[in-house]
């Protein structure tokens, strides 16, 4: 008898005449010729004829065709969807579970079944899972390791090896609905891993650096650096460099305004050109500007300049010594910034300890070497207008220090930052380049174009400060902080810089992380005859950091507590003001501490590794935001502003957005002045602003680099950029939404309050069946008001801070959390680390886009483990730069990288926007004691100074061999 | 003037005539670098990419014989262990596409890793004019001192002859760097073992040359390895090499590395350990 | 002094007069126009600047342009056909793995060599291809998935 049957296969429909006694088998491959699905044995022995029926497996050569109307069935060739394979399959390519492949397909759906109802299963239950599929050619190791390969792989595909919040327990803060913001729009783009949104320009070579432009009638400018660290300027003589044919003009010291400048308003303290001395190798003397680029660098080589050499102080103890040779006669010892903080009773603290320790660390000199070398172009509108293109981080300090410098208004000046490749604090300020390109533009009347060489870059300078810190801790029997005291010596080079904040930071985020009911620190940034030091991802933390959760395990091994339960222990609370008054709100720093020691197998492993073998610990936290502007007043010229007092809030919003709807509603274009530097600014901001108004993000358009174009923004420093912009982003996406809503209540035939918007739709709450397109929305508001725009902004909460000197630096509207984990195998004879795996959990409030979340995360690592084994730069005794190039100056390569797990534990931080918080500068903060601690237990040393070279490992195993000797000698 | 001649006889013959007023380029790792670095290059340059018959690796009685434009990425190919390796521990692939095994030898690097692998091999090193005709030198009596070698001036490096595999019994080669690409030596060591028994032992940047551990050879000819002699050879090879203190690693650190590598590159060629180099 | 270069970029052929010390990056950059090799060492460590040269991966910042003479040249601009991008391009975004982008060209380059040459590369194989690029931003993870994805999708 022959039957109509309507079989679902991979979602499709299929009308098919069957016999009552033909297999689902037999028809898959003979009548609808889906072959995938193979026949090994035809008895149910073999497992190569599974399929998947409503879900469970089943053998299909034992199924009746006639029995599968209604059922939805999925074969192989359902697995992947649009040729895309699924992470499962790559898998098994990649880890050889798949010879001769007859077995696969059935393998394959067995092991997606699986992924399904249980996405983190144990090798046993992987082996039970595939036990009814037989293979003849693997033995089934490599389809085993594909499996466990996929693990926690996302269901859409897109990143592997990574944890997501969801289906994690709620941590107890009451996490509202994110539907709440806009009082309009549910659900959406926020929480989603979407690609960036500059992916496709980044791919194909198309996204334009501020290198990859040109204009019409352009010229190169170069800058002639110092060849000594520190002297007087007796003469300089251009005359053959301006001799040379090509050469358009040359500025010195004489030619440009006399104006100092830096970051920090109190200390103004860089010449535009060096004026009677230099004070770094490569300080910036002369600039030529030139038809070309080689001309330009050949004119450089023909400026004669006549130094007189004065003596170096190359450490920061030693220039704080009487007699010491000056950098800068302003400073005295060139002490440039002394903090002196003492929060609780600190000596009380340390006198009812019943463990005090104390130890010296030493850090190292980070630059932050990003990929792109900075870059500037510079050109003068006929009006007055001075339009810079500039690779910067802030765009918005960069006008306003060349408002500064060339006494302009801000209005003046047009900012523009093309696509940047890479920050970490390193294009934080306004360079030589930016204003020697204007000032060359402005006598040349054409653009001027400048580039930093890799060596230049190093020269310039502002990297990490070398810090060099005295720590004592004071602990109860049970390991509970009692009381701190840290005194800080940071080499801050020969300029401010950033150096002021740096120096407040190096102590302001210590007790955000635990609970510290004492604290002192004694803080000195002095200046040396190096290149400035400035602010490096984790702005003068990361190293006290190192330095504090090093001192943490040492105590934790001296009372014999393991280090993760001590972290527990002094784990501050959500809601907590610290001794210093930061207002520490959301908080799920224990959930990282237990999630990263349960995945990283962390109780199995702590004490139990060979000699050789090590594994570490150490967190780490940083602000969502300083909670401060970085220049006081409102925006206007410096030279023009009264003195003001300092008031406890913010004077003007810190960032801003505006967003235009185009005429036919089809569009939203965001303009705001976040500076995207490859974090994913661009992205996570038009996630935010598509979710507030209702729209996908493919109707979204963003223009962030033109400060013509877009409001003010501060810009990407201090982690700042989600939660500020990111409420400022979602309040204009909301006000365009206010707008729209009488216009759709009419519409729709309802009041405004029920009306919301989703996926461009709009429609009545509670009701989606009554709804209206976006746009027809946004058009009627245009036909009759016009141009519909929305603006936000955002400010910083009024009062952060305590009323001590230094109060601000530190506040911020929320802190972030995490805890890295980290297994090394040591090479005890050579000394040579090889750092093997990260286990990483953040606490980041709940994550925009946690594709993006992870990228950070993963570079964070990377970077951090680098600096804590390799990097240094270094100087001679003259203090001259020795390997300030990429082959000196060691950075991971692909080869060293860890690999790396990373996780989110489950957040809602109230101040952020959708409950978020910060990841790219906290995730550096655990790395590096995580490092060291885990060298530290490979080989029972502790190495204390930074970079842990092999060299520093083997002299400590020798000295403990030594020392080890001497006693049994003694004994 | 820039000249890109399609035989090498045609750049023999350019050499000749420009002696130091040309200069050969292949890999560009240092007359580019030069360049960018805004220098002028003064001289005019003698392209050898374009000599098709410049890059062939050939056997010929009982040798392997390289041309000098055989690029790192051959040399990775060939199954002469310590040659492979070190060439694969060269740069990275852009590199090593384009960097010449006469460039490595011309350069003389006292780092230079092609070297020190061929120096254990005992490979021998040609050196052509185009009137004078060639001349083979022991590698070993081709470094003179800090980037001085033999080669005139007039001259091209034409080929390298190491022994084939037939004549090989065993090669090691291990590596520190400071990291794990793209990556100059802190010390390189190299040791091959012949049929007829002798060993080499090769050092690299623990020297103004690439050197051959000459003293502890002696130590280890007709001798088994055992664990005591290992001892005695790295103890030895310290005592042996000559390192200097420079911002890359002190040279204590260098020497006790030289004892360390000399036990495992011996250690390596007892058990004709095929292993991954770390 | 000038060289009469003839060869083929991106598959056309191109004629020029250029200076004998004119590098082949700032020969694409500055003469052609074609940006997106990047520099930014310039002495051969960090792979920005890669390209392939008769299909091999090399660092445009150490090869003379006159060395390219008779030769084919491809640059990241090639990469993708009209609009259509190119798995490993595809799978870059996909995973993340541009972040600022800078050195993004280079390492598509040296990525797309390993495609090209292996059907299935193993995990060493991989690492190799792309150990002398460096990137700053990215920790190298989201790279290597984005290989092995593309690996797997070009012979999907």
């Amino acid at each position: 008898m022959i039957v109509s049957r309507t079989l679902t296969v991979n979602g499709q429909s299929y009308p098919v005449a069957v016999a009552a006694s033909e297999t689902l088998l037999d028809v898959l491959r003979d009548k609808i010729a889906l072959t995938g699905t193979k026949k090994g044995c035809n008895v149910g022995d073999c497992g190569a004829c599974l399929v998947m029926v409503d879900g469970q497996t089943m053998n299909s050569c034992l199924l009746l065709a006639t029995e599968m109307e209604g059922k939805s069935i999925t074969t192989i060739e359902g697995i992947a969807q649009n040729g895309v394979l699924t992470p499962l399959q790559r898998a098994f390519v990649q880890e050889g579970g798949v010879q001769c492949g007859y077995c696969t397909p059935g393998m394959v759906l067995s092991a997606t079944a699986l992924l399904e109802r249980n996405s983190d299963p144990s090798k046993e239950e992987i082996k039970a899972a595939l036990a009814g599929n037989l293979c003849r050619c693997t033995g089934y190791t490599g389809i085993i390791r594909s499996v466990e390969r996929c693990k926690n792989y996302r269901e859409d595909g897109t990143c592997a090896k990574r944890d997501e919040p969801a289906g994690k327990p709620a941590s107890g803060n009451g996490r509202p609905d994110l539907g709440g913001a806009a009082g309009g729009s549910v659900g959406g783009s926020v929480g989603v891993s979407v690609p960036r949104v500059d992916a496709v320009d980044k791919v194909t070579g198309r996204a334009e650096y501020t290198a990859d432009l040109s204009f019409q009638n352009m010229v190169y400018a170069k800058i002639l650096g110092s060849p000594i660290a520190h002297g007087r300027i007796k003469k300089i003589d251009t005359s053959k460099a301006r001799a040379l044919p090509g050469v358009l003009d040359i500025l010195t010291a004489d030619d440009v305004p006399d104006t100092m400048y830096g970051v920090s308003p109190a200390r103004y303290d860089e010449h535009i050109l060096a004026k009677d001395k230099v004070r770094h190798h490569g300080d910036e003397v002369a600039a030529v500007a030139a038809i070309d680029e080689k001309t330009a660098e050949r004119a450089v080589a023909l400026i004669e300049v006549e130094y007189e050499e004065l003596p170096v102080v190359l450490n920061p103890m030693e220039a704080m010594a009487e007699g010491a040779p000056q950098v800068h006669e302003r400073y005295e010892r060139n002490i440039n910034t002394h903090v002196d903080h003492k929060f609780g009773d600190v000596e009380g603290g340390f006198a009812q300890s019943a463990h005090v320790r104390e130890e010296v660390f030493t850090g190292n000199t980070i630059y932050q070497c990003p990929m792109e070398p900075h870059a500037s172009i510079a050109m003068w509108d006929p009006d007055g207008t001075l339009v810079l293109y500039s690779s910067t981080q802030v765009p918005h300090y960069v006008q306003y220090m060349m408002a500064h410098v060339l006494h302009m208004p801000l209005g003046k000046i047009r900012v523009i930052r093309p696509t940047v490749g890479g920050g970490f604090g390193g294009k934080a300020e306004t360079t030589p380049l930016d204003i020697c390109a204007a000032l060359f533009s402005r006598r040349l009347g054409r653009p001027v174009k400048m580039i930093y060489s890799r060596e230049e870059m190093f020269l310039h300078g502002r990297g990490r400060h070398k810090q060099h810190m005295h720590f004592k801790i004071g602990v109860d029997s049970e390991g509970r902080i009692q009381s701190f005291s840290s005194k800080i010596y940071l080499d801050g080079g020969a300029y401010s810089s950033f150096g002021v904040a740096t120096a407040y930071y190096a102590g302001s985020v210590i007790p955000t992380l635990y609970k510290i009911p004492a604290y002192k620190y004694d803080g000195y940034r002095v200046m040396t005859n190096k290149p400035a030091s400035g602010a490096m991802r984790g702005h003068g933390v990361p190293q006290p950091r190192f330095a504090f959760e090093c001192l943490l395990n040492m105590i934790a091994d001296d009372l014999g507590i393991d280090p993760v339960e001590i972290r527990w222990r002094n784990s501050i609370d959500p809601n907590t003001l610290t001794v210093n008054e930061m207002e520490v709100g959301s908080c799920e720093f224990r959930a990282t501490l237990e999630a990263s020691a349960k995945k990283s197998n962390w109780n199995e492993k702590w004490g139990k590794l060979p000699l050789g073998k090590g594994i570490g610990i150490a967190s780490g936290g940083f602000v969502s935001g300083a909670g401060y502007c970085i220049y006081r007043g409102q925006v206007q010229l410096s030279h023009e502003k009264p003195r003001e007092p300092f008031v406890k809030k913010s004077i003007f919003p810190h960032a801003n957005a505006i967003v235009k709807i185009s005429e036919d509603g089809m569009a939203a274009i965001l303009l705001i002045g976040a500076a995207e530097i490859g974090q994913g600014s661009d992205t996570v901001l038009t996630q935010m602003c598509a979710h507030s108004l209702g729209i996908p993000m493919d109707r979204m358009r963003i223009r962030s680099e033109d400060s013509d174009i877009s409001p003010l923004d501060l810009g990407s420093y201090s982690s700042r950029v989600t939660l500020m912009a990111g409420h400022a982003v979602s309040r204009a996406g909301e006000a365009v939404f206010e707008k729209m809503k009488p216009y759709a209540a009419r519409l729709l035939d309802c009041d405004e309050a029920s009306v919301t918007a989703q996926n461009a739709r709009v429609f009545v709450q509670g009701d989606d069946s009554r709804s209206v397109p976006w746009e027809e929305v946004a058009r009627k508001y245009f036909n009759e008001n016009g141009p519909l725009v929305g603006t936000g902004c955002y400010k910083p909460p009024d009062g952060l801070g305590g009323d001590y000197k230094g109060s601000t630096v530190g506040t911020s509207p929320a802190y972030s959390f995490g805890t890295a984990i980290c297994e090394v195998s040591v090479d005890l004879e050579t000394g040579k680390i090889k750092i093997d795996h990260f286990t990483d959990y953040h606490d980041c409030g709940t994550p925009i886009n946690p594709l993006a979340v992870h990228g950070q995360v993963e570079g964070a690592v990377a970077m951090g483990a680098s600096e804590t084994i390799f990097e240094d730069v270094q100087f001679d005794e003259k203090g001259l730069l020795q390997n300030h190039n990429l082959h000196g100056y060691l950075m991971m390569s692909i080869m060293d990288a860890p690999e790396i797990f990373s996780g989110l534990v489950d957040s809602y931080e109230p101040r952020g926007p959708f409950g978020a918080k910060e990841i790219g500068e906290g995730s550096t903060l655990p790395v590096l004691g995580a490092v060291a601690h885990a060298i530290a237990n490979a080989t029972g040393v502790w190495i204390k100074d930074l970079p842990i070279t092999p060299e520093k490992v083997l002299k400590a195993l020798r000295e403990k061999k030594s020392a080890t000797a001497e006693k049994v000698a003694s004994s | 003037m820039f000249y890109r001649p399609d035989t090498f006889a045609a750049a023999l013959r350019l050499k000749a005539d420009h002696a130091a007023a040309i200069k050969p380029i292949s890999g560009g790792t240092d007359l580019v670098v030069g360049l960018n670095r805004g220098q002028s290059l003064g001289v005019d340059v003698l392209d050898l990419t374009a000599a098709k018959d410049y890059r062939r690796i050939d056997h010929a009685d009982g040798s392997l014989i390289l041309s000098g434009g055989t690029t790192f990425a051959q040399l990775e190919q060939l199954d002469i262990a310590c040659l492979a390796r070190a060439a694969a521990s060269v740069g990275g692939p852009q590199i090593r596409n384009r960097g010449t095994i006469a460039g490595n030898l011309a350069t003389a690097s006292p780092a230079g890793d092609g070297s020190v692998a061929l120096l254990a091999l005992d490979a021998e090193v040609e050196l052509a004019h185009a009137d004078r005709g060639t001349r083979w030198l022991r590698l070993i009596d081709y470094f003179e001192d800090y980037r001085q070698t033999a080669l005139g001036d007039d001259e091209l490096i034409s080929h390298v002859r190491i022994p084939t595999p037939s004549a090989l019994q065993a090669s090691a080669w291990y590596k520190i760097g400071k990291r794990g690409a793209v990556n100059i030596s802190l010390v390189c060591a190299a040791a091959a073992r012949f049929l007829d028994g002798r060993i080499c032992l090769a050092f690299g940047s623990v020297a103004p040359i690439p050197m051959r551990a000459v003293q502890t050879e002696k130590l280890l000819q007709g001798q088994p390895l055992t664990g005591a002699l290992l001892h005695q050879a790295a103890q030895a090879a310290s005592a042996e090499v000559k390192p200097i203190d420079d911002w890359r690693a002190s040279a204590d650190y260098r020497k006790a590395m030289c004892a360390v590598l000399a036990r495992r590159v011996l250690e390596q060629l007892q058990t004709d350990d095929e292993r991954q180099m770390p | 002094m000038t060289w009469h270069l003839e060869c083929t970029i991106n598959d056309a052929p191109v004629t020029r007069d250029i200076p004998e010390d004119l590098t082949l990056l700032d020969f694409l950059r500055d003469h052609l126009g074609l940006t997106g090799s990047k520099g930014a060492c310039l002495e051969g460590e960090c792979g920005s600047c890669t390209v392939h040269l008769d299909d091999a991966p090399v660092c445009s910042c150490l090869t003379l342009a006159a060395q390219a003479h008779g030769r084919s040249v491809c640059t990241v601009e090639a990469l993708a056909e009209s609009t259509t991008l190119d798995p490993i391009q595809q799978a870059f975004i996909d995973t993340g793995a541009a972040q600022c982008g800078y050195c993004t060209p280079g390492l598509l380059m040296a990525g797309r060599t390993l495609l090209d040459r292996t059907a299935f590369p193993e995990a060493n194989h991989l690492l190799t291809s792309i150990e002398g690029n460096l990137c700053r931003c990215t920790g190298y993870a989201s790279i290597i998935e984005a290989i092995q994805i593309a690996a797997n999708e070009s012979k999907a």
